[in-house]
């Protein structure tokens, strides 16, 4: 109301000039007008102090809590870091290049004195997506390769290009600078170096790991955005003498965008130099095939404003990784997993179950329903990457230990029974229940089952559905039954003295046939273990013998997901 | 004539940011406020232009101003720092 007024003000202010102005001088709206100098200097003045209060009500406005369903990135992002929390930046995706001696090379030619020399940070750009990658040596600042015939070699490299940003150190303890990148750059979340006066300074998590006089900074992120680097206090680790150049060179990253999901050869166009033996440029693309080696993959975008929310109360502030959740925190900030659990046996051991998230992985075209199954699953190469991860992002308990696994995946097909409306295209209807089925497993987060009524309440909202119902088939619990049905079946073949003998739980006390292995056996939910992530997909058979196929698209008999039309309604009989 | 730059001896200031550097430095709406946004006709005017660049610095001091209140909880910049991005 205050601010309304004063522009209220301002306006009439501006007014009683105007009118001065013509009463002065007598000439109005000839001399003095909005296009005349003085008049143009007063519009502009009157909008300038107009937007001066837009900046401030947006900078009040990053202290309003009161709006719980809050999604302003900025409100929350700083809320959280003075709590104490610290948002995850983007993650570049990495992986493996592979420079192969193509067969028509010419290596006297084309690569004088057989040698190339390799830098660290060199600048490759990838062809179909147009970003920039750098080759990471893992500390080393060259690498020279000799070339000879069937010469390949292998180079890691990461998403994103390094910049850097530079300060003078003005000689104050815990000395903070921020570095602030525009809206749509990320700072990667791990690849920041700290120079001062041309040394390297260490990076550490937090100033109390920093020892008295210890050359070393701790980064985190920024409040608007990118990120703040801090120094020490002298007890808690060296702060930089005044005048001091200060270097923070960053990865500039576009996280998840730099996945890349095809292997297609020579897409790569290396835009910093290489060097050969005699010390000249070198053109790899002329002489080398340039493959990928190792997918290129894990990048992630920064940690979304509803995440950073829902995370902050079992945020670890201590960086302690001890109980299960606190893994599971650890590894959800990345952002690259759509499902993880941690769970604690007997043997003390933290199991950590994960699951890529299959939206940054699949290909566009894909669904959840042709997904390849390995997709699901972690390689060894991801586990490591986890396993590196979990060892520089916290600090894990003395004696606590950790497996990081596969998810065991639990097959189900799903059967959904419609009435449609009268005035529809079954067909599309039959592709958006698809497609809505298909969003809801591929951003699948729940830990214990999959309740009906969420996949119920996701049909309901395709248009030209009236009722909907749906269940669910279980191939362990057809496993289970079918096991036991063919014993009893071989059992009957072979000896069937009286007919007492037809019962097949007096042969098998242990079957039990009211067993619903993997579903709730009231609501026929999907419940499942901490170790198992249920999957809609078919290519198994039920108890009957019946197959279900893998596609929904094909058109023979059962597939993973069966829409079953059970009649029509007139629209007309709707009454809204 | 901002606040940051004011609040501090210009020698030190000058110590303290000689080697400062930064591609993603904010833009400079100190010494372009009204170059921007008036007509860049009437900088031809001597006089005008004189009276418009001491203006500029005023109109500054109102942005300026309210940067107090945006760092107010950002604990890593200065009370006056004014160089954000967005």
């Amino acid at each position: 109301m205050a601010s309304k007024f004063t522009q209220i003000s301002f306006r009439n202010l501006k007014d009683e000039i105007n009118e001065f102005l013509r009463v002065t001088y007598n000439k109005a709206d000839q001399l003095f007008s909005p296009s005349s100098p003085y008049g143009h200097i007063l519009q502009v003045s009157e909008e300038l102090f107009q937007l001066a209060f837009v900046y401030l009500q947006n900078s009040v406005s990053q202290f309003d809590l009161s709006d719980v369903n809050s999604n302003n990135r900025k409100v929350i992002r700083s809320a959280a870091i003075t709590a104490g929390h610290n948002p995850t930046r983007a993650v570049s995706a990495s992986g493996t290049l592979k420079f192969r001696l193509n067969a028509s090379a010419d290596i006297e030619k084309d690569i004088p004195g057989k040698r190339i020399t390799i830098f660290d940070k060199t600048l490759l750009k990838n062809k179909t997506s147009d970003l920039n990658y750098v080759i990471d040596l893992g500390g080393l600042d060259k690498v020279t390769y000799p070339v000879k015939e069937d010469s390949q070699f292998f180079v890691n490299i990461i998403q994103g290009k390094w910049k850097d940003t530079r300060f003078t150190g003005d000689g104050t303890v815990n000395q903070t600078y921020a570095v602030e990148v525009p809206g749509t750059k990320e700072v990667e979340n791990f690849n920041v170096k700290v120079e001062v006066n041309g040394k390297s300074w260490e990076i550490k998590k937090q100033l109390y790991d920093m020892l008295p006089g210890d050359e070393a900074a701790v980064v985190k992120t920024g409040f608007n955005s990118g990120i703040m680097v801090i120094f020490g206090n002298g007890s808690f680790g060296k702060f930089p003498p005044i005048a001091s150049e200060i270097i923070v060179s960053y990865l500039e990253t576009d996280g998840a965008n730099g996945n890349i999901f095809r292997r297609t050869p020579n897409d790569w166009q290396i835009i910093d130099d290489v060097i050969d033996g005699f010390g000249g440029n070198v053109d790899l693309s002329t002489s080398f095939d340039t493959l990928i080696y190792t997918d290129i993959n894990f990048g992630a975008d920064n940690e979304s404003t509803a995440f950073t929310r829902n995370l902050l109360p079992i945020s670890s502030n201590n960086f302690v990784l001890a109980l299960p959740q606190q893994y599971a925190f650890a590894i959800k900030k990345l952002g690259v997993f759509s499902h993880v659990n941690a769970y604690q046996a007997k043997d003390d051991t933290v199991y950590i179950v994960c699951t890529p998230n299959i939206q940054l992985f699949k290909n566009r075209n894909a669904d959840y329903f042709t997904v390849d199954l390995e997709a699901f699953k972690l390689d060894n190469y991801e586990k490591n990457k986890i396993d590196a991860y979990l060892k520089t992002g916290g600090n894990i308990q003395l004696t606590k230990k950790y497996k990081i696994d596969s998810p065991k995946l639990a097959f189900y097909t799903m059967n959904v029974f419609v009435i449609f409306f009268d005035d529809v295209v079954e067909e599309n209807v039959n592709d958006e229940i698809r497609q809505k089925v298909s969003d809801y497993f591929l951003d699948f987060k729940r830990m214990d089952r999959v309740p009906k009524k969420d996949l119920i309440n996701a049909i309901s909202e395709v248009g030209g559905v009236d009722s909907v119902d749906i269940n669910f088939v279980s191939k362990n619990n057809e496993d289970y039954h079918r096991g036991f049905l063919e014993k009893d079946v071989n059992r009957r073949n072979v000896n069937l003295a009286d007919a007492e003998d037809i019962n097949i739980q007096k042969a098998f006390p242990d079957y039990n046939p009211n067993e619903t292995v993997g579903l709730d056996p009231i609501l026929g939910d999907i419940v499942f273990d901490a170790s198992e992530l249920p999957i809609i997909r078919g290519g198994w058979k039920d108890r009957n013998g019946v197959y279900y196929t893998a596609n929904p698209s094909d058109n023979i008999g059962f597939t993973s997901l069966n829409i079953i039309k059970k009649g029509k309604t007139p629209r007309k009989n709707v009454t809204k | 004539m901002s606040l940051y730059k004011d609040s501090q001896l210009p020698e030190l200031y000058t110590l303290k940011h000689r080697h400062d550097k930064n591609e993603n430095d904010a833009y400079d709406i100190e010494n372009n406020i009204l170059n921007r946004t008036v007509s860049s006709f009437l900088f031809n005017n001597d006089t005008m232009n004189e009276f418009l660049q001491k203006m500029q610095k005023i109109y500054y001091l109102w942005f300026d101003q309210v940067n107090i209140l945006r760092n107010l909880k950002n604990w890593s910049v200065d009370k006056y720092w004014s160089n954000h991005v967005d």
